[in-house]
């Protein structure tokens, strides 16, 4: 029965745990809660892969009514991969999230904190797993909605936390107003909501209401990928939000946003790998290859590794449009082993700074200083995570960059080549940054020896030997992603 | 005679975004947006969308206007000027959305037009078969209970994520002890205040159920009838004071109900998994459309109660708070 149904208890499980976790009194107990149900979530999800490796697509039809009539949840590979990583990513912050949010929020709160933190997972990968584009919007507010609250806790240690929860919620809801515009100019001239249905009859349907319904649509999702130059929520975000919360924004949220992207190339614009009539696609190589000079420029004058992280997650979400962008399986492919691998790597480096966050109370480039003596654990994972940033062999970091430099020169798209070698330059200057303030830079006083608290060992670490092994053995990434691409646009792999 | 009201109200909402736009006592802003959103309702009544109507008047003219008021009460009345008043970038984005949403709708089919895809593809469904399948007249009801309830369970948890943001951010468990206040409206001065306030109360109280059970035939359900019940809480709270309101229904309550909303909904359809059908088959229940009925009725019920609930939190919450020294 539990396999039948894994479709919507996936979405359902933490969805309805929340409001059980949020009356929970005691906070110990809660935090316990929201780790199984996260855990849980995560088994859930990989019997949803284990069904659709062999390219089964689940249909599952809420309420038993057949869809258009009713929603669909339409779970295939890519659906399943997505929801694997978002409920993987919620289990290893989960077994840290106590931990870090000590001395930052207050114990009475943090039940709630967690239930709101179940609910954003609920949101996320509700998302990934509907068929139908009206159900995406609902899901899209509960994710946003409980992803503004988590970035406001953040107040109880950074005050700027609620104006970076503040600029989200104005332009998220901008942002959700333009998805929902898009949905009902669709809707009026196909009159279905299901996205499969919707691609079939979008054939027909008058040109100009698709045009403008897809433009707004496309700019929704934007915002939510932060593409530039809609960007200025997320580096605030990352950097003033819970460390906890940080990490797993930036393991899931901008991702879900680009699954979006993947998704209605497919569903919702008839063209595969080119996102609409408008085609889109043309669009995102230049904005992509912005995103990557921009981000990793800014990153280099930052101050705080936070804000470092996030600015370098701006270039490499440059990195996954710029493959998306290439068009065709290839790049699908190449944008959607980025997403994994950079979720990897980034979330290795967050749930590392969080740690260095619980030791020292800041993550400001002086803070770090003697760190590689005092923490050398974590120091090291924040170099192995760098060097993978960089993309030096045997790291994750390598295989994702080698796929798109790969496709580019197929293409003999030579900027996409430079642009790209040129910022694994510059990502040399900020991850030298980091080596220089953790290594080099002289403390203050010399500090007792203590290094990650031991919650932050099993996620940090398994995400660093993640980046490692995913390096040296990288064939099942490639043959998820080559397959998840096959798949979408419809061809054998 | 239609269609001049239309223009007529569509001028008033255009003018009243201008002026919203440039006034900077915020007072007046939140008085005219609680005009604009009656406006709107008069335009959902145009469209013969009368549910709709009902819940714009409860909660954008009536809850949102209390709440940005007492958000005001916080913080400020004036608007303080930072930067440029208006930027050249911000003016050239918006005329291009406004001239796309034009240029999009000119080739829109007419409005109510039989012919039109949307009244051609999944509707006709809606409307033939609603009475043989649910049983019930009110074909918005089937739609947004039955066919799309799984939308509805969602939107029911946004309602939930909502009020869990503001305890969360207007300092849930470490805040103060409830603060003590006055009576808006006092016993001596205040007495046509009070005395419509006694009669309007209870007859909302009554109204409340009616519009919830009443929602298979006319327009209404547990949205409208939760905005209603907590709209008439919250101006109990107004005229008699926040005090009196904690005392009848304590935050903890509120907060209980609130969840065990959201758990009757996604419980529902638990239940009928449990049964061996599919999440939210209300035909594992009963057969026929009694089976329909039954979780309608359910789902609608978790729905009030969270909605009742959540209002009347986010109302008490931001009521309760003393403002920053």
């Amino acid at each position: 029965m539990i396999a039948q149904n894994a479709a919507v208890l996936v979405v359902v499980l933490p969805l309805l745990s929340a409001p059980l976790v949020a009356l929970i009194r005691n906070p110990a107990i809660a935090g316990a809660a929201a780790l199984v149900i996260a855990a849980l979530d995560a088994v859930l999800a990989t019997l949803l892969l284990c069904q659709t490796l062999d390219g089964t697509v689940i249909s599952y039809h809420l309420g038993n009514w057949a869809p258009p009539i009713g929603i669909e949840y339409r779970i295939d590979l890519l659906a399943a991969a997505m929801a694997c990583l978002l409920s993987y990513a919620a289990t290893l912050v989960a077994l840290f999230l106590p931990v870090s949010l000590q001395g930052a929020v207050s114990p009475g709160d943090r039940p709630r904190l967690f239930a709101a933190f179940l609910l954003c997972l609920a949101g996320l990968v509700g998302i990934v797993v509907t068929g139908d584009i009206f159900n995406v919007f609902v899901f899209l507010e509960i994710s946003s909605l409980s992803t503004y609250v988590l970035i406001a806790m953040g107040a109880g240690t950074d005050r700027r936390a609620l104006t970076a929860a503040f600029d989200y919620l104005i332009l998220g809801a901008t942002g959700a107003t333009f998805f929902v515009i898009g949905i009902a100019f669709l809707y009026v001239v196909t009159g279905t909501l299901n996205m499969a249905d919707l691609g079939e009859r979008m054939a027909t349907a008058p040109k100009r209401a698709i045009l403008v319904g897809s433009s707004f649509i496309f700019v929704g999702v934007a915002l939510k990928a932060a593409m530039l130059p809609l960007h200025r929520w997320m580096p605030n975000a990352y950097a003033y939000a819970p460390a906890a919360i940080g990490t797993f924004l930036a393991m899931t949220a901008t991702k879900v946003a680009i699954y979006m992207l993947i998704r209605m190339s497919d569903f919702v614009f008839d063209t595969p790998g080119e996102i609409g009539r408008v085609n889109f696609a043309a669009l995102l190589p230049p904005i992509g290859l912005a995103m990557l000079l921009a981000g990793s420029v800014i990153a280099v004058t930052t101050k705080d590794l936070r804000r470092l992280l996030a600015y370098s997650s701006i270039a490499n979400l440059g990195l996954m449009l710029v493959a998306l962008g290439l068009g065709g399986v290839a790049g699908i492919a190449a944008a959607l082993v980025n997403l994994f691998n950079h979720a990897i790597i980034k979330g290795g480096m967050f749930a590392t700074t969080a740690a260095v966050l619980h030791r020292r109370g800041s993550t400001r480039m002086e803070a770090l200083a003697g760190l590689s003596k005092d923490m050398p654990v974590a120091f090291g994972l924040l170099v192995l995570g760098g060097l993978a940033l960089i993309g030096v062999p045997l790291t994750a970091g390598f295989v994702s960059k080698l796929v798109v430099i790969k496709l580019a020169f197929d293409q003999a798209n030579w900027l996409v080549v430079g642009g790209v070698l040129l910022t694994s330059l510059i990502t040399v200057a900020y991850i030298w940054r980091i080596v220089e303030a953790g290594m080099l830079a002289v403390p203050e006083k010399p500090r007792p020896r203590r290094d990650l608290h031991p919650a932050f060992i099993l996620p940090a670490g398994l995400l660093g030997a993640a980046t490692l092994g995913l390096g040296i053995w990288s064939e099942p990434m490639l043959t998820l992603a080559s397959r998840i691409a096959a798949q979408m646009i419809g061809t054998a792999p | 005679m239609e269609t001049l009201l239309m223009i007529g109200l569509l001028a008033a909402l255009g003018a009243l975004a201008v002026a919203i736009a440039f006034m900077d006592d915020l007072l007046v802003v939140t008085m005219l947006s609680g005009i604009f959103s009656f406006t709107c309702c008069a335009i959902f009544v145009l469209f013969d969308a009368p549910d709709v109507a009902f819940t714009e008047a409860c909660v954008g003219a009536g809850v949102s206007t209390v709440l940005t008021l007492a958000a005001i009460r916080l913080t400020g009345r004036r608007e303080k000027r930072v930067g440029r008043r208006a930027s050249a970038v911000g003016l050239l984005v918006s005329t291009v959305c406004g001239l796309a949403l034009v240029y999009g709708t000119l080739e829109l089919p007419r409005f109510g037009d039989p012919a039109a895809p949307a009244n051609l593809h999944v509707a006709p469904h809606y409307l033939n078969e609603s009475a043989a399948e649910m049983g019930i007249p009110n074909v918005i009801t089937s739609v947004l209970g039955a066919y799309r309830g799984y939308d509805t369970m969602g939107e029911t948890v946004v309602v939930f994520t909502a009020a869990l943001g503001v305890l969360l951010l207007l300092g849930g468990s470490q805040s103060r002890p409830l603060h003590r206040g006055d009576a808006p409206a006092r016993a001596d001065r205040d007495v046509i205040l009070r005395s419509v306030a006694t009669l309007f109360v209870p007859m909302t109280l009554f109204l409340a159920p009616y519009v919830q059970f009443h929602g298979a035939y006319s327009p209404g359900g547990g949205f409208q009838a939760g905005a209603i019940l907590g709209g008439a809480l919250i101006l109990y709270g107004l005229v008699f004071g926040i005090d009196r309101l904690n005392r009848l229904v304590p935050e903890r309550v509120l907060q209980v109900i609130a969840a065990l909303g959201v758990l009757t909904y996604g419980g529902t359809g638990l239940v009928t998994l449990a049964l061996g059908r599919n999440f939210l088959d209300y035909d594992a229940l009963s057969a026929g459309p009694t089976g329909q009925q039954i979780g309608l009725t359910a789902i609608e019920l978790g729905v009030f109660m969270t909605v009742t609930c959540v209002m009347t939190l986010l109302f008490q919450r931001f009521a309760s708070r003393r403002s920053e020294p």
